[in-house]
Protein backbone atom coordinates (compact mmCIF):
# COMPACT_ATOMS: atom_id res chain seq x y z
CA UNK A 1 0.00 0.00 0.00
CA UNK A 2 3.00 2.22 -0.21
CA UNK A 3 1.88 3.76 -3.52
CA UNK A 4 -1.60 4.96 -2.48
CA UNK A 5 -0.69 8.13 -0.53
CA UNK A 6 1.19 9.38 -3.55
CA UNK A 7 -1.80 8.73 -5.80
CA UNK A 8 -4.17 10.60 -3.48
CA UNK A 9 -1.92 13.57 -3.18
CA UNK A 10 -1.22 13.74 -6.95
CA UNK A 11 -2.59 16.88 -8.59
CA UNK A 12 -5.62 16.67 -10.85
CA UNK A 13 -4.50 16.36 -14.45
CA UNK A 14 -5.79 18.36 -17.36
CA UNK A 15 -7.76 16.27 -19.86
CA UNK A 16 -4.95 16.65 -22.40
CA UNK A 17 -2.60 14.85 -19.99
CA UNK A 18 -4.77 11.73 -19.75
CA UNK A 19 -5.68 8.88 -22.05
CA UNK A 20 -8.82 10.87 -22.94
CA UNK A 21 -6.86 13.65 -24.51
CA UNK A 22 -8.84 13.47 -27.77
CA UNK A 23 -12.24 13.32 -26.03
CA UNK A 24 -13.70 16.50 -27.57
CA UNK A 25 -12.45 15.70 -31.02
CA UNK A 26 -13.84 12.17 -30.82
CA UNK A 27 -17.23 13.43 -29.64
CA UNK A 28 -17.31 15.92 -32.50
CA UNK A 29 -16.49 13.16 -35.00
CA UNK A 30 -19.28 10.99 -33.61
CA UNK A 31 -21.76 13.88 -33.82
CA UNK A 32 -20.72 14.51 -37.40
CA UNK A 33 -21.35 10.86 -38.32
CA UNK A 34 -24.83 10.97 -36.73
CA UNK A 35 -25.66 14.14 -38.67
CA UNK A 36 -24.42 12.53 -41.89
CA UNK A 37 -26.57 9.40 -41.39
CA UNK A 38 -29.71 11.38 -40.54
CA UNK A 39 -29.04 13.81 -43.36
CA UNK A 40 -28.51 10.99 -45.85
CA UNK A 41 -31.71 9.24 -44.88
CA UNK A 42 -33.78 12.43 -45.17
CA UNK A 43 -32.26 13.32 -48.54
CA UNK A 44 -32.84 9.86 -50.00
CA UNK A 45 -36.26 9.58 -48.40
CA UNK A 46 -35.54 6.39 -46.47
CA UNK A 47 -36.70 5.94 -42.97
CA UNK A 48 -35.20 3.63 -40.39
CA UNK A 49 -38.63 3.42 -38.77
CA UNK A 50 -40.12 2.03 -41.96
CA UNK A 51 -37.44 -0.59 -42.05
CA UNK A 52 -38.38 -1.77 -38.57
CA UNK A 53 -42.14 -1.55 -39.16
CA UNK A 54 -41.79 -3.94 -42.08
CA UNK A 55 -40.11 -6.47 -39.86
CA UNK A 56 -42.75 -9.11 -40.62
CA UNK A 57 -41.82 -8.95 -44.29
CA UNK A 58 -38.22 -9.51 -43.33
CA UNK A 59 -39.34 -12.40 -41.13
CA UNK A 60 -41.17 -13.92 -44.09
CA UNK A 61 -38.04 -13.51 -46.20
CA UNK A 62 -35.86 -15.14 -43.61
CA UNK A 63 -38.25 -18.01 -42.91
CA UNK A 64 -38.25 -18.78 -46.64
CA UNK A 65 -34.51 -18.52 -46.68
CA UNK A 66 -34.40 -21.09 -43.89
CA UNK A 67 -36.46 -23.50 -45.95
CA UNK A 68 -34.57 -24.01 -49.17
CA UNK A 69 -36.40 -25.55 -52.09
CA UNK A 70 -34.17 -28.64 -52.24
CA UNK A 71 -35.76 -30.31 -55.29
CA UNK A 72 -34.93 -27.15 -57.23
CA UNK A 73 -31.30 -28.34 -57.22
CA UNK A 74 -32.15 -30.56 -60.20
CA UNK A 75 -32.39 -27.38 -62.27
CA UNK A 76 -29.42 -25.79 -60.58
CA UNK A 77 -26.52 -28.02 -61.35
CA UNK A 78 -26.25 -27.18 -65.04
CA UNK A 79 -25.92 -23.41 -64.34
CA UNK A 80 -23.53 -24.38 -61.55
CA UNK A 81 -21.31 -26.19 -64.02
CA UNK A 82 -21.64 -23.22 -66.37
CA UNK A 83 -20.38 -20.92 -63.64
CA UNK A 84 -17.39 -23.14 -62.99
CA UNK A 85 -16.67 -23.50 -66.69
CA UNK A 86 -16.91 -19.75 -67.26
CA UNK A 87 -14.43 -19.16 -64.47
CA UNK A 88 -11.98 -21.81 -65.63
CA UNK A 89 -12.01 -20.84 -69.29
CA UNK A 90 -12.01 -17.12 -68.51
CA UNK A 91 -9.13 -17.42 -66.06
CA UNK A 92 -7.01 -19.49 -68.42
CA UNK A 93 -7.74 -17.16 -71.35
CA UNK A 94 -6.84 -14.12 -69.24
CA UNK A 95 -3.59 -15.74 -68.07
CA UNK A 96 -2.52 -16.66 -71.59
CA UNK A 97 -2.58 -12.97 -72.51
CA UNK A 98 -1.53 -11.57 -69.14
CA UNK A 99 1.78 -13.41 -68.73
CA UNK A 100 3.54 -12.37 -71.97
CA UNK A 101 2.08 -8.90 -71.62
CA UNK A 102 3.42 -8.59 -68.06
CA UNK A 103 6.93 -9.10 -69.46
CA UNK A 104 6.37 -6.11 -71.74
CA UNK A 105 5.49 -4.05 -68.66
CA UNK A 106 8.94 -4.39 -67.13
CA UNK A 107 12.17 -2.72 -68.18
CA UNK A 108 14.14 -5.70 -66.91
CA UNK A 109 13.28 -7.57 -70.07
CA UNK A 110 12.42 -4.89 -72.62
CA UNK A 111 14.76 -2.13 -71.38
CA UNK A 112 12.61 0.19 -73.45
CA UNK A 113 11.03 2.99 -71.48
CA UNK A 114 8.31 3.86 -74.02
CA UNK A 115 7.16 0.27 -74.56
CA UNK A 116 7.04 -0.35 -70.82
CA UNK A 117 5.10 2.84 -70.11
CA UNK A 118 2.60 2.16 -72.89
CA UNK A 119 2.04 -1.43 -71.76
CA UNK A 120 1.50 -0.34 -68.17
CA UNK A 121 -1.04 2.29 -69.20
CA UNK A 122 -3.00 -0.30 -71.17
CA UNK A 123 -2.99 -2.64 -68.20
CA UNK A 124 -4.00 0.14 -65.81
CA UNK A 125 -6.94 1.10 -68.01
CA UNK A 126 -8.11 -2.50 -68.26
CA UNK A 127 -7.92 -2.86 -64.49
CA UNK A 128 -9.90 0.29 -63.69
CA UNK A 129 -13.04 -0.80 -65.56
CA UNK A 130 -15.42 -2.26 -62.96
CA UNK A 131 -16.33 -5.89 -63.53
CA UNK A 132 -20.03 -5.35 -63.84
CA UNK A 133 -19.66 -2.46 -66.25
CA UNK A 134 -17.32 -4.57 -68.35
CA UNK A 135 -19.87 -7.40 -68.37
CA UNK A 136 -22.69 -5.02 -69.34
CA UNK A 137 -20.60 -3.64 -72.21
CA UNK A 138 -19.66 -7.09 -73.46
CA UNK A 139 -23.23 -8.35 -73.22
CA UNK A 140 -24.23 -5.36 -75.33
CA UNK A 141 -21.63 -6.29 -77.94
CA UNK A 142 -21.64 -10.09 -77.87
CA UNK A 143 -25.09 -10.80 -76.56
CA UNK A 144 -26.48 -12.66 -73.55
CA UNK A 145 -24.74 -15.89 -72.68
CA UNK A 146 -21.68 -17.62 -71.36
CA UNK A 147 -19.34 -16.21 -73.97
CA UNK A 148 -19.89 -12.76 -72.50
CA UNK A 149 -19.14 -14.10 -69.04
CA UNK A 150 -15.96 -15.78 -70.23
CA UNK A 151 -14.74 -12.64 -71.98
CA UNK A 152 -15.48 -10.49 -68.94
CA UNK A 153 -13.59 -12.83 -66.65
CA UNK A 154 -10.71 -13.10 -69.12
CA UNK A 155 -10.29 -9.32 -69.33
CA UNK A 156 -10.62 -8.93 -65.58
CA UNK A 157 -8.03 -11.67 -65.01
CA UNK A 158 -5.73 -10.05 -67.54
CA UNK A 159 -5.78 -6.78 -65.58
CA UNK A 160 -5.34 -8.24 -62.11
CA UNK A 161 -2.85 -11.03 -62.81
CA UNK A 162 -0.92 -8.92 -65.32
CA UNK A 163 -0.18 -6.30 -62.71
CA UNK A 164 0.75 -8.82 -60.02
CA UNK A 165 3.07 -10.62 -62.41
CA UNK A 166 4.86 -7.55 -63.67
CA UNK A 167 5.40 -6.32 -60.14
CA UNK A 168 6.90 -9.70 -59.29
CA UNK A 169 9.15 -9.59 -62.35
CA UNK A 170 10.38 -6.16 -61.28
CA UNK A 171 11.66 -7.64 -58.03
CA UNK A 172 13.44 -10.75 -59.34
CA UNK A 173 17.10 -11.33 -58.52
CA UNK A 174 19.00 -9.56 -61.33
CA UNK A 175 22.01 -11.88 -60.93
CA UNK A 176 20.76 -14.74 -63.11
CA UNK A 177 19.71 -12.20 -65.77
CA UNK A 178 23.23 -10.88 -65.83
CA UNK A 179 24.58 -14.40 -66.13
CA UNK A 180 22.24 -15.05 -69.07
CA UNK A 181 23.37 -11.84 -70.77
CA UNK A 182 26.99 -12.81 -70.21
CA UNK A 183 26.61 -16.07 -72.18
CA UNK A 184 25.12 -14.17 -75.12
CA UNK A 185 21.42 -14.83 -74.53
CA UNK A 186 18.97 -12.40 -76.15
CA UNK A 187 16.03 -10.74 -74.40
CA UNK A 188 13.51 -13.51 -75.02
CA UNK A 189 15.99 -16.18 -73.96
CA UNK A 190 16.78 -14.23 -70.79
CA UNK A 191 13.07 -13.86 -70.04
CA UNK A 192 12.40 -17.56 -70.50
CA UNK A 193 15.58 -18.95 -68.92
CA UNK A 194 16.39 -16.50 -66.14
CA UNK A 195 13.18 -14.63 -65.26
CA UNK A 196 10.41 -17.17 -65.79
CA UNK A 197 11.80 -19.80 -63.39
CA UNK A 198 12.05 -17.15 -60.69
CA UNK A 199 8.41 -16.06 -61.02
CA UNK A 200 6.89 -19.44 -61.92
CA UNK A 201 5.56 -20.31 -58.46
CA UNK A 202 4.23 -16.80 -57.91
CA UNK A 203 2.35 -16.89 -61.20
CA UNK A 204 0.74 -20.21 -60.27
CA UNK A 205 -0.28 -18.70 -56.96
CA UNK A 206 -1.77 -15.61 -58.62
CA UNK A 207 -3.62 -17.78 -61.12
CA UNK A 208 -5.33 -19.68 -58.31
CA UNK A 209 -6.08 -16.44 -56.49
CA UNK A 210 -7.65 -15.03 -59.67
CA UNK A 211 -9.70 -18.21 -60.04
CA UNK A 212 -11.05 -17.76 -56.50
CA UNK A 213 -12.12 -14.20 -57.27
CA UNK A 214 -13.56 -15.22 -60.62
CA UNK A 215 -15.78 -17.91 -59.14
CA UNK A 216 -17.36 -15.26 -56.92
CA UNK A 217 -17.48 -12.71 -59.70
CA UNK A 218 -19.08 -15.10 -62.18
CA UNK A 219 -22.12 -15.41 -59.90
CA UNK A 220 -22.68 -11.68 -60.01
CA UNK A 221 -22.05 -11.59 -63.74
CA UNK A 222 -25.15 -13.72 -64.29
CA UNK A 223 -27.09 -10.67 -63.19
CA UNK A 224 -26.29 -8.79 -66.37
CA UNK A 225 -27.03 -11.83 -68.48
CA UNK A 226 -23.63 -13.41 -68.67
CA UNK A 227 -24.88 -16.91 -67.84
CA UNK A 228 -24.41 -19.22 -64.89
CA UNK A 229 -25.91 -19.24 -61.39
CA UNK A 230 -26.44 -15.50 -61.33
CA UNK A 231 -29.23 -15.79 -63.90
CA UNK A 232 -31.20 -18.08 -61.56
CA UNK A 233 -30.46 -15.87 -58.58
CA UNK A 234 -31.81 -12.89 -60.46
CA UNK A 235 -34.97 -14.61 -61.69
CA UNK A 236 -35.73 -16.23 -58.32
CA UNK A 237 -35.38 -12.87 -56.58
CA UNK A 238 -37.70 -11.12 -59.01
CA UNK A 239 -40.26 -13.91 -58.61
CA UNK A 240 -39.86 -13.58 -54.82
CA UNK A 241 -39.10 -17.30 -54.59
CA UNK A 242 -36.87 -16.86 -51.54
CA UNK A 243 -36.76 -20.59 -50.95
CA UNK A 244 -35.00 -20.88 -54.30
CA UNK A 245 -32.83 -17.84 -53.61
CA UNK A 246 -31.79 -19.62 -50.47
CA UNK A 247 -30.72 -22.71 -52.35
CA UNK A 248 -28.76 -20.66 -54.90
CA UNK A 249 -26.98 -18.78 -52.13
CA UNK A 250 -26.18 -22.03 -50.33
CA UNK A 251 -24.82 -23.54 -53.53
CA UNK A 252 -22.66 -20.50 -54.18
CA UNK A 253 -21.43 -20.61 -50.59
CA UNK A 254 -20.44 -24.28 -50.85
CA UNK A 255 -18.78 -23.67 -54.21
CA UNK A 256 -16.79 -20.65 -53.01
CA UNK A 257 -15.66 -22.35 -49.82
CA UNK A 258 -14.65 -25.47 -51.76
CA UNK A 259 -12.69 -23.50 -54.34
CA UNK A 260 -11.00 -21.34 -51.69
CA UNK A 261 -10.00 -24.39 -49.72
CA UNK A 262 -8.72 -26.21 -52.78
CA UNK A 263 -6.70 -23.33 -54.17
CA UNK A 264 -5.50 -22.36 -50.71
CA UNK A 265 -4.12 -25.83 -50.08
CA UNK A 266 -2.44 -25.92 -53.49
CA UNK A 267 -0.93 -22.48 -52.96
CA UNK A 268 0.45 -23.49 -49.58
CA UNK A 269 2.15 -26.41 -51.24
CA UNK A 270 3.74 -24.11 -53.83
CA UNK A 271 5.72 -22.27 -51.18
CA UNK B 1 43.85 -11.57 -76.98
CA UNK B 2 42.16 -8.74 -75.12
CA UNK B 3 43.26 -5.17 -75.82
CA UNK B 4 41.99 -2.18 -73.87
CA UNK B 5 42.85 1.16 -75.39
CA UNK B 6 42.50 4.26 -73.14
CA UNK B 7 39.25 2.99 -71.68
CA UNK B 8 37.31 5.43 -69.52
CA UNK B 9 34.06 4.69 -67.79
CA UNK B 10 32.12 7.43 -66.07
CA UNK B 11 28.95 6.32 -64.29
CA UNK B 12 25.74 8.35 -64.49
CA UNK B 13 26.30 9.63 -60.96
CA UNK B 14 29.66 11.09 -62.01
CA UNK B 15 31.88 8.44 -60.43
CA UNK B 16 34.90 7.59 -62.53
CA UNK B 17 35.00 3.79 -62.76
CA UNK B 18 37.90 3.51 -65.19
CA UNK B 19 40.29 6.36 -65.92
CA UNK B 20 42.15 5.89 -69.20
CA UNK B 21 43.03 2.23 -68.76
CA UNK B 22 45.22 0.61 -71.44
CA UNK B 23 45.97 -3.06 -71.14
CA UNK B 24 46.83 -6.08 -73.26
CA UNK B 25 46.13 -9.61 -72.07
CA UNK B 26 47.53 -12.45 -74.17
CA UNK B 27 46.05 -15.83 -74.98
CA UNK B 28 46.17 -18.27 -72.05
CA UNK B 29 47.27 -15.80 -69.38
CA UNK B 30 46.01 -16.08 -65.81
CA UNK B 31 45.66 -12.49 -64.63
CA UNK B 32 44.63 -11.49 -61.13
CA UNK B 33 43.35 -7.96 -60.58
CA UNK B 34 43.80 -6.67 -57.06
CA UNK B 35 42.97 -3.36 -55.43
CA UNK B 36 40.71 -1.76 -52.81
CA UNK B 37 36.91 -1.75 -53.11
CA UNK B 38 35.77 0.77 -55.69
CA UNK B 39 39.10 0.71 -57.54
CA UNK B 40 37.35 -0.36 -60.76
CA UNK B 41 38.12 -4.08 -60.81
CA UNK B 42 34.52 -5.12 -61.51
CA UNK B 43 34.02 -2.26 -63.94
CA UNK B 44 37.06 -3.42 -65.88
CA UNK B 45 35.83 -7.02 -66.11
CA UNK B 46 32.27 -6.04 -66.95
CA UNK B 47 33.50 -3.70 -69.68
CA UNK B 48 35.28 -6.54 -71.43
CA UNK B 49 32.03 -8.44 -72.14
CA UNK B 50 30.13 -5.15 -72.26
CA UNK B 51 27.85 -5.85 -69.32
CA UNK B 52 28.50 -2.16 -68.86
CA UNK B 53 29.18 0.27 -71.67
CA UNK B 54 32.30 2.41 -71.56
CA UNK B 55 32.37 6.19 -71.96
CA UNK B 56 35.41 6.42 -74.23
CA UNK B 57 38.23 4.28 -75.57
CA UNK B 58 38.01 0.91 -77.25
CA UNK B 59 38.10 -2.74 -76.27
CA UNK B 60 39.18 -5.38 -78.79
CA UNK B 61 38.62 -9.09 -78.38
CA UNK B 62 40.84 -11.01 -80.80
CA UNK B 63 41.03 -7.93 -82.97
CA UNK B 64 37.29 -7.20 -83.05
CA UNK B 65 35.94 -4.18 -81.21
CA UNK B 66 33.20 -5.13 -78.74
CA UNK B 67 32.70 -1.44 -78.05
CA UNK B 68 31.57 -0.71 -81.60
CA UNK B 69 29.76 -4.01 -82.16
CA UNK B 70 26.00 -4.07 -82.70
CA UNK B 71 23.82 -5.83 -80.19
CA UNK B 72 23.65 -9.05 -82.20
CA UNK B 73 27.41 -9.06 -82.68
CA UNK B 74 27.93 -8.44 -78.97
CA UNK B 75 25.86 -11.52 -78.21
CA UNK B 76 27.92 -13.57 -80.64
CA UNK B 77 31.14 -12.33 -79.01
CA UNK B 78 29.83 -13.07 -75.53
CA UNK B 79 29.43 -16.73 -76.49
CA UNK B 80 33.18 -17.09 -76.17
CA UNK B 81 33.51 -14.98 -73.00
CA UNK B 82 32.45 -16.78 -69.87
CA UNK B 83 31.77 -15.00 -66.60
CA UNK B 84 31.41 -16.04 -62.99
CA UNK B 85 30.21 -13.80 -60.20
CA UNK B 86 30.58 -13.27 -56.48
CA UNK B 87 26.93 -14.18 -55.91
CA UNK B 88 27.10 -17.18 -58.33
CA UNK B 89 24.01 -15.89 -60.18
CA UNK B 90 22.36 -19.25 -60.70
CA UNK B 91 18.62 -19.58 -61.13
CA UNK B 92 17.84 -20.91 -57.67
CA UNK B 93 14.75 -22.97 -58.41
CA UNK B 94 16.09 -24.44 -61.61
CA UNK B 95 18.09 -27.67 -61.68
CA UNK B 96 21.87 -27.80 -61.91
CA UNK B 97 21.54 -29.28 -65.38
CA UNK B 98 19.37 -26.38 -66.54
CA UNK B 99 21.78 -23.83 -65.13
CA UNK B 100 24.79 -25.45 -66.74
CA UNK B 101 23.23 -25.99 -70.15
CA UNK B 102 22.14 -22.34 -70.19
CA UNK B 103 25.78 -21.63 -70.99
CA UNK B 104 24.87 -22.54 -74.57
CA UNK B 105 21.89 -20.21 -74.90
CA UNK B 106 23.75 -17.73 -77.07
CA UNK B 107 24.44 -20.33 -79.74
CA UNK B 108 20.89 -21.25 -80.72
CA UNK B 109 17.80 -19.54 -82.04
CA UNK B 110 15.23 -18.18 -79.63
CA UNK B 111 12.64 -20.75 -80.67
CA UNK B 112 15.04 -23.63 -80.24
CA UNK B 113 15.94 -22.61 -76.69
CA UNK B 114 12.33 -21.76 -75.89
CA UNK B 115 11.46 -25.38 -76.54
CA UNK B 116 14.65 -26.54 -74.85
CA UNK B 117 15.90 -28.37 -77.96
CA UNK B 118 19.57 -28.90 -77.20
CA UNK B 119 21.63 -31.40 -79.18
CA UNK B 120 22.70 -34.60 -77.48
CA UNK B 121 26.32 -33.42 -77.58
CA UNK B 122 25.39 -30.52 -75.29
CA UNK B 123 24.07 -32.88 -72.64
CA UNK B 124 27.37 -34.78 -72.89
CA UNK B 125 29.23 -31.50 -72.36
CA UNK B 126 27.15 -30.79 -69.26
CA UNK B 127 27.96 -34.22 -67.81
CA UNK B 128 31.66 -33.78 -68.51
CA UNK B 129 31.77 -30.27 -67.08
CA UNK B 130 30.02 -31.38 -63.89
CA UNK B 131 32.44 -34.28 -63.59
CA UNK B 132 35.44 -31.92 -63.70
CA UNK B 133 34.03 -29.91 -60.79
CA UNK B 134 33.01 -33.06 -58.92
CA UNK B 135 29.25 -32.49 -58.99
CA UNK B 136 28.09 -35.33 -61.25
CA UNK B 137 25.67 -36.56 -58.59
CA UNK B 138 23.91 -33.19 -58.40
CA UNK B 139 22.68 -33.12 -62.02
CA UNK B 140 18.95 -32.92 -61.22
CA UNK B 141 19.26 -31.16 -57.86
CA UNK B 142 17.69 -27.71 -57.42
CA UNK B 143 20.66 -25.38 -57.47
CA UNK B 144 19.59 -23.38 -54.39
CA UNK B 145 19.88 -26.58 -52.35
CA UNK B 146 23.65 -26.56 -52.91
CA UNK B 147 26.25 -24.90 -50.72
CA UNK B 148 27.93 -21.68 -51.82
CA UNK B 149 31.05 -23.45 -53.00
CA UNK B 150 29.03 -26.01 -54.94
CA UNK B 151 26.98 -23.25 -56.55
CA UNK B 152 30.15 -21.51 -57.70
CA UNK B 153 31.35 -24.79 -59.16
CA UNK B 154 28.07 -25.09 -61.07
CA UNK B 155 28.77 -21.60 -62.44
CA UNK B 156 32.24 -22.75 -63.46
CA UNK B 157 30.73 -25.80 -65.18
CA UNK B 158 28.46 -23.39 -67.04
CA UNK B 159 31.45 -21.54 -68.47
CA UNK B 160 33.07 -24.86 -69.42
CA UNK B 161 29.93 -25.84 -71.32
CA UNK B 162 29.98 -22.42 -72.91
CA UNK B 163 33.41 -23.37 -74.31
CA UNK B 164 34.60 -19.87 -73.60
CA UNK B 165 38.03 -18.71 -74.77
CA UNK B 166 38.10 -16.04 -72.08
CA UNK B 167 36.87 -16.36 -68.51
CA UNK B 168 36.05 -13.30 -66.43
CA UNK B 169 35.81 -14.07 -62.72
CA UNK B 170 34.45 -11.18 -60.69
CA UNK B 171 35.33 -11.76 -57.01
CA UNK B 172 34.43 -15.45 -57.32
CA UNK B 173 35.61 -16.38 -53.83
CA UNK B 174 34.70 -13.23 -51.89
CA UNK B 175 31.77 -14.91 -50.15
CA UNK B 176 33.39 -18.29 -49.61
CA UNK B 177 35.56 -19.74 -46.86
CA UNK B 178 39.32 -20.10 -47.48
CA UNK B 179 39.28 -23.85 -48.11
CA UNK B 180 36.39 -23.67 -50.57
CA UNK B 181 38.05 -20.65 -52.16
CA UNK B 182 41.08 -22.77 -52.87
CA UNK B 183 38.94 -25.43 -54.58
CA UNK B 184 37.30 -22.79 -56.77
CA UNK B 185 40.63 -21.25 -57.71
CA UNK B 186 42.00 -24.73 -58.45
CA UNK B 187 39.07 -25.23 -60.83
CA UNK B 188 39.87 -21.92 -62.54
CA UNK B 189 43.49 -22.93 -62.86
CA UNK B 190 42.30 -26.24 -64.32
CA UNK B 191 40.29 -24.43 -67.01
CA UNK B 192 43.28 -22.20 -67.70
CA UNK B 193 45.66 -25.15 -68.03
CA UNK B 194 43.72 -27.80 -69.89
CA UNK B 195 41.71 -25.59 -72.22
CA UNK B 196 44.18 -22.73 -72.52
CA UNK B 197 41.40 -20.36 -71.52
CA UNK B 198 42.50 -16.82 -70.68
CA UNK B 199 41.43 -16.05 -67.11
CA UNK B 200 40.89 -12.58 -65.68
CA UNK B 201 40.19 -12.77 -61.99
CA UNK B 202 39.40 -9.94 -59.60
CA UNK B 203 40.20 -10.89 -56.05
CA UNK B 204 40.66 -9.32 -52.64
CA UNK B 205 43.21 -11.75 -51.31
CA UNK B 206 46.66 -10.81 -52.55
CA UNK B 207 47.99 -14.11 -51.21
CA UNK B 208 45.66 -16.05 -53.48
CA UNK B 209 46.53 -13.72 -56.36
CA UNK B 210 50.23 -14.45 -55.91
CA UNK B 211 49.60 -18.16 -55.54
CA UNK B 212 47.51 -18.63 -58.67
CA UNK B 213 48.13 -15.86 -61.17
CA UNK B 214 50.86 -15.63 -63.79
CA UNK B 215 50.42 -11.88 -63.83
CA UNK B 216 49.04 -9.38 -61.32
CA UNK B 217 47.41 -6.07 -62.06
CA UNK B 218 46.96 -3.57 -59.23
CA UNK B 219 44.22 -0.99 -59.54
CA UNK B 220 43.48 2.15 -57.58
CA UNK B 221 40.89 4.83 -58.33
CA UNK B 222 40.17 3.53 -61.83
CA UNK B 223 43.81 3.33 -62.88
CA UNK B 224 46.33 0.55 -63.24
CA UNK B 225 49.08 1.25 -60.72
CA UNK B 226 50.87 -2.09 -60.92
CA UNK B 227 51.28 -4.60 -63.70
CA UNK B 228 53.80 -7.38 -63.37
CA UNK B 229 54.72 -10.88 -62.30
CA UNK B 230 53.61 -12.08 -58.85
CA UNK B 231 57.15 -11.96 -57.46
CA UNK B 232 57.43 -8.29 -58.44
CA UNK B 233 54.55 -7.39 -56.16
CA UNK B 234 56.58 -6.32 -53.15
CA UNK B 235 55.15 -5.21 -49.82
CA UNK B 236 55.97 -1.67 -50.79
CA UNK B 237 54.04 -2.04 -54.04
CA UNK B 238 51.18 -3.64 -52.16
CA UNK B 239 50.92 -0.60 -49.88
CA UNK B 240 50.92 1.72 -52.83
CA UNK B 241 47.93 -0.11 -54.29
CA UNK B 242 45.97 -0.21 -51.10
CA UNK B 243 46.62 3.06 -49.26
CA UNK B 244 44.22 5.94 -49.90
CA UNK B 245 43.61 7.65 -53.19
CA UNK B 246 43.83 11.10 -54.77
CA UNK B 247 46.22 13.89 -53.76
CA UNK B 248 46.75 12.69 -50.19
CA UNK B 249 47.76 9.26 -51.49
CA UNK B 250 51.46 10.02 -51.59
CA UNK B 251 51.50 11.53 -48.12
CA UNK B 252 49.53 8.63 -46.66
CA UNK B 253 51.71 6.03 -48.30
CA UNK B 254 54.82 7.86 -47.11
CA UNK B 255 53.41 7.79 -43.59
CA UNK B 256 52.61 4.11 -43.97
CA UNK B 257 56.14 3.44 -45.12
CA UNK B 258 57.54 5.32 -42.15
CA UNK B 259 55.31 3.31 -39.86
CA UNK B 260 56.40 0.07 -41.51
CA UNK B 261 60.03 1.06 -41.09
CA UNK B 262 59.58 1.84 -37.42
CA UNK B 263 57.87 -1.49 -36.94
CA UNK B 264 60.78 -3.16 -38.69
CA UNK B 265 63.17 -1.23 -36.43
CA UNK B 266 61.26 -2.32 -33.36
CA UNK B 267 61.49 -5.91 -34.47
CA UNK B 268 65.19 -5.56 -35.09
CA UNK B 269 65.65 -4.04 -31.63
CA UNK B 270 63.64 -6.75 -29.92
CA UNK B 271 65.73 -9.33 -31.72
CA UNK B 272 68.92 -7.70 -30.48
CA UNK B 273 67.62 -7.75 -26.92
Amino acid sequence: MSGSPIQRSAPRRALSQTVHRHLWRNLATFALIVVCVLGASSVTGTSLIDAFENADQAADFFSNLLHPDWPYFAKLWIPLLQTIRMSVVGTVLGLVFAIPFAFLCTRIVTSNRALTAASRIIMDIVRTIPNLLLAALIVAFVGIGQVSGILTIAIFTFGVVGQLVYQTIDTVDPGPLEAAHSVGANRTQTAVWAVAPQVRDDIASYALYAFEINIRASVVLGYVGAGGLGVLLNSSLSLQRYDRVSLVILTVLVLVVAVDWLSGSIRRRLR
Amino acid sequence: MIVLNKVTKRYDNGTLGLDGVSLTVGEGEFVAIVGPSGAGKSTLLRSINRLNDITSGDILIDGTSITKARRREVRAMRCSIGMIFQQFNLVGNATVQKNVISGRLGRYSTLQTLLGLFPRADYELVDQALATVGLSDKLQERSDRLSGGQQQRVAIARTRVQEARILLADEPVASLDPVTSQTILDDLRGINRDAGTTVLLSIHSVDFAKQYASRIIGMRAGRIVFDGAPQELTDDMFRRIYTADGASGAAVSAAAEARAESIADDKAESRQQ
